[in-house]
C-alpha cells in the first residue's frame, strides 16, 4: 500500500518546473522538473542515471522498470512528481561496495541477456520477486518478468538466473 | 610480402568476388584436442558486468553538454508530392533551432537517392522535415506547427494489390521486376513423370525488427572531425554513408558504437537520422541527438518483406525430382530483396530446380535485412511443401529429407562444402526430440481438444565470412593486452568470443585482455551481420595475437638469455624449462614499449564453399477448438564449426529460435490498406515473445571444426538458429492436426481455417 | 479535469502528447478510494489495484480478469477505477463487472450517484460519467464460487484481449451473468445465453455442481457469439472473435457448472 495523504496534503502545483524531493537509491535528492515529466525521464536526464532504458514509452516493455516503495513500476508511466517522499531504487543502486547484487551475479553466471538493453528492467523485477519469494521457483520468475520484454530472446536464461539468484541468497 | 589476393564471400545469400590486400602468411587450423585454454570453454561474457550494472552506455544514453535534440517530422500519406512546407510557426517557437526540408537541404546522396527529403514521398513515416530545438519536447511541438501541402496521389501497400492490374505503377517499369532465377535440370518433364506432385502457395507476413533500442545518433562536429554515436551494426558503414553523404574524408570522420541494444540487421548502415543529426552538428557547432521512437521504428526502420511463394513439387520412387518456386516479396521502397528461394537453390540435392524471384515495390516501410533475410520466409514455404510432398508421397519426412540432404557439394557453383554435416544434425534432433514417437496423423493431446504433433525443418546458409577484417594485439610493459578489432559487439557475445581468442593463441589469462572494439579509428571489420562475424574477424585476432606471441616470446629470449625455441607463453608468464617468468617481470626489464602484433583475414579458399546447416524439431499441442498453437520443445541441431564459447553460443541459438516463434505464431505487421498506415507501430498491437511464449529449447552443437574454411575452424551462428523455426513449427501442427497453415503468422485464425477447409472438427 | 490512477492509460496520452489537460489529480494515495469491504456485499474502493484484487477481490471472476494482465508492474498500477474510467471494451476487469451486475459509484461535488454497471458505458471509451465526477467505488452482491473469466489473445502475456468472457453464476440468487469483452462498442450482456443457461441449472438444479451435456455448452456458445457484435482491428477479426465466444461461453459453461 502506497502511503496515503489526507485533504490537507493536496496541493496544486506546476505548470512550471517545480522541485521534487525523491528517495534514490538511499539518497535524499531534489529534480526541478514540470509536473508532467515522467520519473523515467527524471532518473536519466535530471539524474543522470541511464541505466533505466526508454523503449516504448507507453507501459508495454518493461525496460523502464524501478522501483518504487520496493515494488516494480513502469517508471515511463509514473510521474516524477508522484514520487516525492518516496523510495525509487533503479539498477544503478544494486551493487553494494563493488559486489554484485545476487540477482546480478546471476544474470553474469546464466549469461541471461544479449545485448543487454532490456536487463536493467529485468534485475529489477526479478529483485522485486525476491524480497516476496525468497527461493522462486521457475513459475514465480515467468510470472515476475512477464512484463518485460527482450527481443534478443534471453528468456530462459532469465529464468534460470531468477532461480538460482534466490538458491543463492540462501546461502 | 604484401600482395592482393582474390577472395569469394557470401553475404546474405549473396556470392560475390573481392580482392584483398595480405600480408605474410595465414596460420595452420587452431588444435582441436580438448587442450585449448578459452576456445572451446563456456565463459562469463567480459562486458557482463557493465551490462547488468546499468553502466553500459549506448547511445541513447549520451548526454551530452549544450546537446541539441532533433526529431523528424513523417509523411501521414502513403504517397504524395511535397508542394510547399511553412515553417514559420515552428521556427517561432522559443527553444527552436532549425528546421531542415527538401527545399533547404544541401544535397546529401543516400542509398541511391541524391537527397534525404524527397520531393515524392512514397510511405506513411518518409522523412519530410527535421527540427532540432533545445530539448526533445520543443522539437516535438514544433513538428506539430510545421505546415506542408501535400499532393496526394494514388497509392498500393499491400504485396498481392501490388501485383494486380489495377494498382497504381510506382515506377516506370512497373511494380514487379525479377530480382533473380535459377534453374537446373528440366522440371517441366520432371514434374510431368513424377508420381506424386504438390502445388502450394504460402503467404508470410511482415516481420518488425522491433530492437529494444530503437535507431539514433548522436553527432558532434568540432569544427574538424564529425564524431558519431550510433547504436549500429557496422561503424564502418556509417562512416561511408556520411562520407558519401557529406563529402568528408574518412580521416574526418569517427563513428563509435560502444553498447548497443540489438539490430537483427536493421542497423547495418548510415540512416538519415544520422545524416540529419550531422548535418545540424555542423550547422550549430554543437552535439546533436536524432533518437527514434518506438513508432518511427516500425514506420521507417527496415522490415522483413511479405511473401509470396508459390511452390511445385514432384517426386519420383520415393525420392525429390523436382522443385519450382517462385517468389514475390513486398520491398516497400527498398532497393533489393533478399532472396527467398535461396534455401531451394541449395539445401538438398534435387536435379531438377527452377527458381524465380521478383521484387515488388509498394508505398509501404521499406525491407532492410533482418536476421536470414529471405532464407526464413523461404525455408517456412520450401519446408512446408517438403512435408506436403512427403505425406502425398506416404514417407516419412525426416527420411524424405535425408535421401537428399547428404551432398558434399554446392549444386550451384560445384564447389565442395568446406564441411557438411546435417545428417549429423538430423541424427542428434531425431534422437532428442523422439522422433520415433512420430505418429502419421499425429497423437492425442493433454485434452480432449488438444491434439499433439511432431514436426522439423532444416537449414542451410552461409556463415563462412571472410575479408577483410583486421586485428591489432598491443602488449603493454606490465604484461597487460589491448586487442583492437574492426568490429561491434551487437549482443551476441564478439567482445568475448574475441578476448577467448586472443587469450589463447597469446597464452595470457581472459581477464588481461581489453578488447576496444565499435570504433572507426580503429582497424576496418566487416557489418555485424549475415553471421560472419566470428569467421571474418576471429581468425584475424588469432593472427594477430599469434604474431604479438612471436614478438614477445622473441622479446623473453633476450631478456632470458633462453633460445626462443626452449620458451613458451602460457596464462601470462614466460614459461622456460619449468620456470615460469611472469610476462610483465620480463617486459618490466625493457625499457617502455609497446608491441604490436597484427592478423588480417586470409581469403576463402576459391573452390570450396562454406555454409552452416542444422535442423529443428518441434513438438506441439494444438487446441483445434480455438486455433490455439502450444509449442512444447524446440530442438535444435547445428554444424556451425567449432563452438568457441558454449554458453554464449547456446543462449544466441535459443534467441534465434525464439525469434523464430515469434514469425511463426505472433509477429505480424499490420497496414491499413486504404491509408497505407501500419496500425500495429507499438508494442501491444506488434507482438513479439514474452518470457510466457516461450517453450523448453535443447541447443545440441556437432561442435567439429571446420578446418578448411578458416584458421579457427568455426563459422557463424547469428542466422541460423531463426532460419527453420517457423516451418518446424508448421510441420508440427500438420502432423497433429493434419490442417496445413500456409501462411505465417500461425495466427489462431489461420489455424481454424486450416481446420475448416481440411473438414476437421472437434 | 482530468484524473490520474494508476497511469497506465493517461501517461500514455500525455506522453505522446495527444493530451495536454491543465490540471491533474493524482488520486493514487487517497486512502479512502483504496479499501475493499466485504459483508455479503462487496465495495471495491476505485483505487483498488490488479495487484491488490488477486489476493482479495472478492468475486473469483475477477480476481481471474486481474491475472489476465500478465505484467507485475501493471498490476502493480492499474486500477479498478481507472479501468472503468476509460470505459474501454477490451477493459479486462469489465465484463466481469457486467456479470455481476455492479454498481458504480460516482461522486462530485453535488452528491454521490449510483449507475448500474448495464447503464455506466455508453460507447468506446464513453461512460455516463460527467467530467465533474469521480469513480469512488464499484459494488455488487458476493454471488458464491461458480464464476469464472476467460479471454483469447495473440501471446501469453501483455496482451490486450481479442476477447473476454466472463461468466457469473449465483446459484443463491438463481442468477446468470454473463459480460463479453472486446466484442462491440460497450460490454454486451448475452441475455438469450442468460435466459438458456438459467433454464439449465433449472433443470439441473442451482445448489448442485452438474455436467453440462456437450450440446448444451454449445448451444451456449453459439448464443452467447449471437450476441456479439465484433469488428476486424489488429488484434484479430470478427469471425475469429465470434468462433472464440462460442468456445468460451461451452468452456466457462463447462466450468462452472461443476462449482458450487
Amino acid at each position: 500500500m502506497p502511503p496515503t495523504i489526507d485533504r490537507r496534503g493536496a496541493a496544486l502545483r506546476g505548470p512550471s518546473a517545480v522541485d521534487v524531493a525523491l528517495e534514490v537509491n538511499g539518497e535524499r535528492v531534489v529534480v526541478h522538473v514540470p509536473p508532467r515529466r515522467t520519473l523515467l525521464d527524471a532518473l536519466r536526464e535530471q539524474l543522470g542515471l541511464t541505466g533505466t532504458k526508454k523503449v516504448c514509452d507507453e507501459g508495454t516493455c518493461g525496460a523502464c522498470t524501478v522501483l518504487v516503495d520496493g515494488r516494480p513500476v513502469y517508471s515511463c508511466l509514473t510521474l516524477a512528481i508522484a514520487c516525492e517522499n518516496r523510495r525509487v531504487e533503479t539498477i544503478e543502486g544494486l551493487a553494494k561496495d563493488g559486489e554484485l547484487h545476487p540477482v546480478q551475479r546471476a544474470f553474469v553466471d546464466t549469461d541471461a541477456f544479449q545485448c543487454g538493453f532490456c536487463t536493467p528492467g529485468q534485475v529489477m523485477s526479478i529483485v522485486a520477486l525476491l524480497r516476496t519469494v525468497p527461493q522462486p521457483t521457475e513459475d514465480d520468475v515467468k510470472r515476475a518478468v512477464a512484463g518485460n520484454l527482450c527481443r534478443c530472446g534471453a528468456y530462459p536464461n532469465i529464468v534460470a538466473a531468477g532461480v538460482s539468484a534466490g538458491r543463492r541468497k540462501r546461502t | 610480402m604484401t600482395r592482393i589476393l582474390k577472395s569469394i564471400e557470401e553475404f546474405e545469400g549473396e556470392v560475390s568476388e573481392s580482392l584483398v590486400i595480405v600480408d605474410g602468411h595465414d596460420l595452420p587450423p587452431a588444435r582441436h584436442d580438448g587442450g585449448s585454454p578459452e576456445i572451446g570453454r563456456s565463459r562469463r561474457r567480459i562486458d557482463a558486468t557493465q551490462r547488468v550494472t546499468g553502466r553500459a552506455r549506448y547511445t541513447q544514453d549520451l548526454y551530452l553538454a549544450g546537446m541539441l535534440h532533433a526529431r523528424i517530422l513523417r509523411s501521414p500519406h502513403a504517397r504524395a508530392r511535397v508542394r510547399r512546407i511553412d515553417t514559420k510557426r515552428a521556427e517561432a517557437l522559443p527553444g527552436v533551432r532549425g528546421v531542415l526540408h527538401r527545399f533547404n537541404t544541401p544535397k546529401t546522396p543516400f542509398r541511391g537517392d541524391d537527397v534525404i527529403f524527397r520531393e515524392e514521398v512514397r510511405f506513411v513515416g518518409e522523412e519530410v522535415c527535421a527540427v532540432a530545438a533545445d530539448d526533445e519536447d520543443t522539437a516535438r511541438e514544433a513538428l506539430a506547427l510545421i505546415e506542408v501541402d501535400y499532393e496526394r496521389l494514388p497509392h498500393v501497400v499491400d504485396l498481392e494489390e501490388a501485383l494486380g492490374d489495377v494498382a497504381p505503377q510506382l515506377e516506370s517499369d512497373g511494380n514487379v521486376s525479377e530480382s533473380g532465377s535459377h534453374k537446373r535440370g528440366d522440371t517441366k518433364r520432371a514434374l510431368k513423370e513424377a508420381d506424386v506432385a504438390v502445388d502450394v502457395t504460402y503467404r508470410t507476413s511482415t516481420q518488425l525488427h522491433n530492437a529494444l533500442e530503437t535507431h539514433g545518433a548522436v553527432a558532434l562536429y568540432d569544427g574538424e572531425m564529425l564524431t558519431v554515436w550510433e547504436s549500429t551494426q557496422h561503424v564502418f558503414g556509417v562512416r561511408t554513408g556520411l562520407k558519401n553523404a557529406l563529402k568528408l574524408p574518412y580521416s574526418r570522420i569517427r563513428v563509435i558504437c560502444d553498447y548497443m541494444g540489438g539490430g537483427f540487421g536493421a542497423k547495418n548502415g548510415v540512416g538519415k537520422y544520422t545524416i540529419v543529426a550531422s548535418l545540424f552538428a555542423m550547422r550549430f557547432g554543437k552535439a546533436v541527438r536524432c533518437v527514434l521512437t518506438r513508432d518511427e521504428e516500425n514506420l521507417a526502420a527496415g522490415n522483413r518483406s511479405a511473401t509470396l511463394q508459390q511452390l511445385r513439387l514432384g517426386a519420383k520412387g520415393g525420392r525429390i525430382t523436382a522443385i519450382e518456386h517462385t517468389s514475390w516479396s513486398n520491398s516497400g521502397q527498398g532497393k533489393w530483396i533478399a532472396n527467398p528461394t535461396g534455401p531451394t537453390n541449395t539445401l538438398y540435392e534435387v536435379a531438377n530446380v527452377n527458381t524465380r524471384s521478383y521484387k515488388v515495390v509498394t508505398n509501404a516501410g521499406s525491407l532492410s535485412a533482418f536476421r536470414a533475410p529471405g532464407y526464413v520466409e523461404g525455408a517456412f514455404a520450401l519446408e512446408s511443401a517438403i512435408d506436403e510432398l512427403a505425406e502425398a508421397a506416404g514417407v516419412d519426412p525426416l527420411t524424405l529429407r535425408r535421401r537428399h540432404a547428404g551432398a558434399g557439394k554446392d549444386p550451384i557453383t560445384g564447389n565442395r562444402y568446406s564441411d557438411k554435416h546435417l545428417l549429423e544434425c538430423y541424427r542428434i534432433g531425431a534422437k532428442e526430440i523422439g522422433w520415433d514417437r512420430r505418429r502419421a496423423g499425429g497423437t492425442r493431446g493433454s485434452a480432449p481438444h488438444r491434439r499433439r504433433g511432431i514436426g522439423m525443418a532444416s537449414q542451410i546458409w552461409g556463415g563462412g565470412g571472410g575479408p577483410p577484417a583486421y586485428a591489432t594485439v598491443h602488449v603493454d610493459p606490465d604484461g597487460s593486452v589491448v586487442l583492437t578489432a574492426g568490429t561491434q559487439d551487437i549482443g551476441t557475445g564478439t567482445r568475448t568470443v574475441l578476448a577467448q581468442i586472443c587469450a589463447d593463441e597469446l597464452g595470457v589469462e581472459l581477464d588481461d585482455v581489453r578488447v576496444q572494439i565499435g570504433d572507426s579509428a580503429g582497424p576496418f571489420g566487416p557489418m555485424s551481420a549475415g553471421s560472419m562475424t566470428l569467421a571474418s574477424v576471429g581468425p584475424a585476432v588469432r593472427l594477430a595475437a599469434h604474431d604479438a606471441r612471436e614478438q614477445l616470446l622473441g622479446a623473453a629470449a633476450g631478456v632470458l638469455e633462453t633460445p626462443k625455441a626452449e620458451l613458451r607463453l602460457e596464462a601470462g608468464a614466460i614459461v622456460s624449462k619449468g620456470a615460469r617468468t611472469p610476462l610483465g617481470e620480463v617486459l618490466g626489464k625493457v625499457d617502455n614499449n609497446t608491441v604490436i602484433g597484427k592478423g588480417i583475414r586470409f581469403p576463402n579458399a576459391d573452390d570450396l564453399a562454406q555454409k552452416t546447416f542444422s535442423a529443428q524439431f518441434a513438438e506441439v499441442e494444438v487446441d483445434v477448438r480455438t486455433g490455439e498453437i502450444f509449442v512444447e520443445r524446440i530442438v535444435a541441431a547445428l554444424d556451425v564449426g567449432r563452438i568457441v564459447n558454449p554458453l554464449t553460443a547456446a543462449s544466441q541459438v535459443e534467441g534465434g529460435v525464439i525469434q523464430g516463434i515469434g514469425f511463426a505464431l505472433s509477429e505480424e505487421r499490420i497496414v491499413d490498406r486504404a491509408l497505407g498506415r501500419v496500425m500495429s507501430g507499438n508494442l501491444e498491437g506488434y507482438k513479439v515473445p514474452t518470457v510466457k511464449d516461450v517453450p523448453t529449447i535443447v541447443v545440441k552443437f556437432v561442435d567439429r571444426p571446420d578446418r578448411r574454411a578458416n584458421n579457427l575452424g568455426a563459422k557463424g551462428l547469428g542466422e541460423p538458429p531463426i532460419i527453420p523455426t517457423a516451418a518446424a513449427i508448421a510441420n508440427a501442427v500438420a502432423n497433429a492436426t493434419g490442417a496445413r497453415v500456409r501462411h505465417s503468422p500461425l495466427t489462431r485464425a489461420r489455424v481454424l481455417e486450416a481446420l475448416a477447409l481440411a473438414g476437421i472438427r472437434d | 479535469m482530468t484524473v490520474l490512477a494508476g497511469g497506465t492509460d493517461l501517461m500514455v496520452e500525455l506522453n505522446f502528447g495527444r493530451r495536454r489537460p491543465e490540471h491533474i489529480v493524482a488520486i493514487d494515495r487517497v486512502g479512502e478510494l483504496a479499501g475493499i469491504e466485504r459483508n455479503g456485499h462487496v465495495r471495491m474502493g476505485a483505487g483498488v489495484t490488479y495487484t491488490r484484487m488477486l489476493a482479495d477481490a472478492g468475486s473469483q471472476a475477477l480476481a481471474e480478469a486481474a491475472r489476465t494482465i500478465g505484467s507485475p508492474q501493471i498490476r502493480n498500477a492499474g486500477t479498478i477505477g481507472g479501468n472503468l474510467g476509460t470505459a474501454s471494451p477490451a477493459g479486462d476487469t469489465l465484463p466481469v463487472l457486467a456479470a455481476l451486475e455492479a454498481t458504480v459509484v460516482l461522486r462530485s461535488k453535488a452528491g454521490e450517484r449510483r449507475v448500474p454497471f448495464a447503464d455506466y458505458m455508453t460507447g468506446p471509451k464513453k461512460s455516463v460519467r460527467r467530467a465533474d465526477e469521480l469513480i469512488v467505488a464499484a459494488e455488487w452482491d458476493e454471488a458464491g464460487p461458480a464464476q469464472t473469466y476467460m479471454f483469447v489473445s495473440t501471446r501469453n502475456a501483455m496482451a490486450i484481449s481479442i476477447a473476454g468472457l466472463a461468466m457469473v453464476v449465483d446459484r443463491a440468487r438463481k442468477r446468470v451473468g454473463i459480460g463479453l469483452g472486446s466484442c462491440g462498442p460497450t460490454i454486451i450482456r448475452p441475455a438469450d445465453a442468460e435466459g438458456f443457461a438459467r433454464g439449465l441449472f433449472d433443470e439441473a438444479g442451482w445448489e448442485r455442481p452438474h455436467r453440462p451435456s456437450e450440446s448444451a455448452a454449445k448451444e451456449l456458445g453459439r448464443l452467447v457469439a449471437a450476441a456479439a457484435r465484433p469488428i476486424d482491428d489488429v488484434r484479430g477479426t470478427a469471425a475469429y472473435r465470434r468462433h472464440a465466444l462460442a468456445v468460451m461461453g461451452a468452456r466457462a459453461l463447462s466450468r462452472v457448472a461443476q462449482i458450487a
